[in-house]
């Protein structure tokens, strides 16, 4: 037989095994992309302070170079005072001739013009010739160059102006030679020297601190001052050279660059603001896969493993994408019991198929061997008989005895063939009644509900019943049809109870009603009944004992006695 | 009714299918003269067995079993109700236990085969006609005996004991001897319960025992490391 579907349990229905949890791996991506996050936020913030350490430098040499240029700037007034009033042919008169008004009416009023705070004019000789002295605060005097000095120092023409303490105030003051007007060159030999001065009180300092945003002081020494620098906040100092090339005085400049502070401040603010944000966003990211995508995989992945699609119950009401899913994973659960229920029965079938294929062998040769064994017995006997019927014929008249006995041998020997047909067919038919003695008493108690209703109680044992031969049974029956209807007739039971047990004495067959009992006077008279039992238990060699029953009621004991041996 | 006393005839109804048989048991039946035996009637289906008594109210109905049209079991139950002093002997070629118990568990008197002797069945009658049954005690025995001799024994005595048994009929005594029920024997072999019994029933004749015990015995006497 060629079966046209061979079920192929390996390619019904794949086994998914998925090899990491789908939770452990988005654990794994979200632990990632926090790394990476967390690494570019300090990267950046590192760049920043490096920024930041850059544009402090950058502002410090800018507010040194601002300092510089405001120092010569500031230097630069002077100077032209000093250059424009010495290059002066009147100047050079008023200093071989004094003349108070006119130093009044030229040097005392431009003073002020040029921020300064004193002027002298020496002759060649070292002598001075004038001095005035203006604005300065009280006990404060400038200072006042000795003629060695001027010999010392200014022989030669000097460019920078130079600075000078006195009276605990800084002085700025500016040396230049009397020359002609005609000496543009100021190659010529000087006529003596015209020297301006500057006070430089606090309020010299205003323009530089609004200009470079900050505090400004003066150290008196030439040691260089010790600056702070502290990110942020740092000093910047520059030397205030005297005459002879040595320093002075510094200016002390006290910055705050609370700008990059400031910026910087915001940047974290604005860095914390992007950081909150994106650990917000990531969260819900997070709640939200969970929510949607990966609880709901779990359990698909849960019920696939457990081969049970019970807990996607809830998941197939979704009307989602992975509702679908959970929809196709209950219907491949579904094809997949009902597939395993058609190879169950088909197996059953062809099982079945199998049996029945050798039983039909099997009956085949059962009636092959019937035919062989007809034809060696039953037709031989079956001639034998009908050569006896047709010899006694013949002797039908002559010998009437004769021709009797032959006949008579011939019935004898058809019943032998009658014998050997019912072994033959012994098991052959199809619906014999099942010989068990508890179906027959069923039978019995049911065809006899008709004398009066009542509750038969069978218990037969296997191998005691095994043990009874054929002639045993029908007479228990046949006492068991007798106690049922003394039962019924004269004791009134509504319930029988048969009992059949093997025991060590014998085989033991007990009939228990729950009726009237035996009649008073304890003699068995009730019917031929008891009498017909009695004679019955005697055929079979059995004891028999009629008690009352413990209530009411008759018991009947049949035991038959088993002999150990042959 | 005193059977002595009375001359009457013994009125007799018989139920087969079969012409032949019924002209066969009708003519035995006539031949008898110590009792004398009137047929009265006869029904050729079951159907028409209890209507056929209702009409003819006979003492004794010879009943086949098997008809066309149903049992003679069940006419058996229905004659037992309607007409119980009516004696009934199931007169059939079916010699299985289960009809035995059938036919007594339906209410009749007897159970013959129908190769008994004509003798044998004009006795029946009688008996029956008298209010005996024929499962009486001595007449039992008789019919059991007739039952039973479906095959003559073919090994003699106990010597040979197990060695005359067939190979089917060992593998079911050793499962005897093993404390199996027939039950449990026919599903083991794959036999039906009545084949088992057959085979059982053969085997005490060979052994010459009554008793599975018996038959257990002597098989584990003689045959004791076997399975």
């Amino acid at each position: 037989m060629s079966t046209p579907f061979e079920p192929n349990p390996a390619v019904a229905v794949p086994h998914i095994r998925v090899r990491e949890p789908l939770r452990l791996r988005f654990t794994l991506l979200w632990c990632v992309l926090l790394f990476v996050f967390s690494s570019s936020f300090f990267l950046l913030r590192y760049l920043e302070s490096f920024e930041y350490a850059e544009a402090v430098s950058r502002q410090k040499i800018a507010k040194e170079e601002l300092l510089r240029q405001w120092l010569g700037l500031k230097g630069a007034s002077l100077r032209q005072f000093a250059d424009d009033y010495s290059q002066w042919d009147e100047m050079l008169q008023f200093s071989r001739e004094p003349d108070e008004r006119w130093a009044r009416d030229n040097i005392e009023v431009s003073l002020r013009n040029f921020q300064s705070c004193g002027a002298w004019v020496y002759r060649k000789d070292g002598t001075l010739v004038y001095s005035i002295e203006q604005g300065l605060p009280k006990d404060v005097h400038a200072p006042v160059l000795t003629a060695d000095l001027l010999r010392e120092q200014f022989t030669r023409e000097r460019a920078e102006p130079f600075f000078m303490a006195s009276c605990g105030s800084l002085f700025e003051l500016r040396v230049a030679h009397l020359r002609t007007s005609a000496d543009n060159e100021r190659t010529g030999e000087p006529h003596g020297w015209y020297v301006v001065a500057r006070h430089w009180g606090p309020e010299q300092f205003q323009s530089l601190s609004v200009l470079t945003q900050s505090r400004a002081s003066i150290e008196f020494g030439a040691a260089p001052p010790v600056l702070i620098d502290e990110g942020e906040r740092y000093q910047l100092a520059h030397p205030l050279g005297d005459a002879r090339g040595g320093t002075v005085a510094w200016i002390r400049l006290h910055c705050g660059s609370q700008d990059i502070a400031g910026q910087l401040d915001h940047d974290w603010v604005q860095l914390l603001i992007f950081s909150s944000f994106v650990v917000i966003t990531m969260g819900i990211i997070i709640a939200c896969l969970k929510l949607w995508v990966i609880s709901p995989l779990e359990l698909i992945g849960r019920s696939l493993a457990q081969g049970d699609a019970r807990p996607l119950a809830d998941l197939e009401d979704d009307r989602g994408e992975l509702g679908h899913v959970a929809q196709l994973v209950r219907q491949s659960f579904d094809q997949r019991r009902l597939l395993e229920a058609e190879v169950a029965a088909r197996r059953q079938a062809e099982a079945a198929l199998r049996q029945s294929e050798a039983s039909l062998l099997k009956s085949m040769e059962e009636r092959a061997e019937l035919a062989r064994n007809l034809h060696d017995g039953v037709i031989q006997t079956l001639f034998a008989a009908g050569m006896g019927v047709g010899g006694a014929l013949p002797l039908l008249t002559t010998n009437p005895a004769e021709a009797r006995e032959r006949l008579e041998k011939s019935r004898l020997m058809l019943n032998e063939v009658i014998r050997d047909m019912r072994s033959f067919l012994s098991g052959m038919e199809q619906q014999e009644p099942e010989g068990g003695m508890a179906g027959a008493l069923a039978r019995m108690a049911h065809h006899m509900q008709g004398i009066r209703s009542f509750t038969p109680v069978i218990e037969i044992g296997e191998l005691a019943e095994d043990e009874l031969s054929t002639e045993e049974r029908a007479q228990l029956l046949y006492i068991s049809r007798e106690a049922i209807s003394n039962a019924l007739r004269h004791g009134q039971a509504s319930t029988i109870r048969f009992t059949l047990s093997l025991e060590p004495s014998g085989i033991l067959y007990v009939i228990a009603d729950d009726g009237r009992g035996l009649p008073k006077d304890g003699d068995l008279q009730p019917g031929h009944g008891l009498a017909n039992i009695r004679s019955r238990a005697g055929e079979l060699s059995a004891v028999l004992e009629i008690l009352p029953a413990p209530a009411h009621g008759l018991v009947l004991r049949i035991l038959i006695p088993i002999e150990a041996s042959p | 009714m005193n059977p002595t006393a009375a001359p009457n005839p013994i009125r007799v109804f018989i139920a087969d299918d079969s012409e032949l048989v019924r002209r066969g048991i009708a003519s035995v039946l006539a031949a008898s003269s110590s009792p004398r035996i009137d047929v009265v009637g006869e029904a050729s289906t079951a159907g028409a067995v209890l209507e056929g008594c209702l009409r003819t109210t006979p003492d004794v109905v010879l009943l086949d079993i098997r008809f066309p049209d149903g049992t003679g079991l069940e006419a058996c139950r229905q004659l037992a109700q309607a007409l119980p002093r009516t004696g009934v002997i199931m007169l059939t070629s079916y010699s299985n236990d289960g009809y035995l118990y059938e036919a007594i568990a339906s209410g009749a008197q007897g159970y013959l085969m129908k190769e008994i002797d004509p003798a044998g069945l004009t006795r029946a009658v009688a008996d029956v006609q008298a209010g005996r049954s024929i499962l009486d005690p001595e007449s039992t025995a008789r019919v059991m005996r007739m039952m039973r001799t479906q095959r003559t024994p073919q090994g003699g005595g106990q010597g040979g004991a197990l060695g005359s048994l067939s190979v089917q009929e060992r593998k079911v005594l050793a499962l005897v001897a093993s404390g199996r029920t027939n039950k449990e024997i026919g599903e083991e072999l794959g036999l039906s319960d009545n084949t088992v019994k057959n085979y059982l029933g053969s085997v005490f004749e060979k052994l010459q025992v009554k008793r599975r015990s018996q038959a257990a015995a002597i098989y584990v006497q003689s045959n004791p490391s076997s399975n």
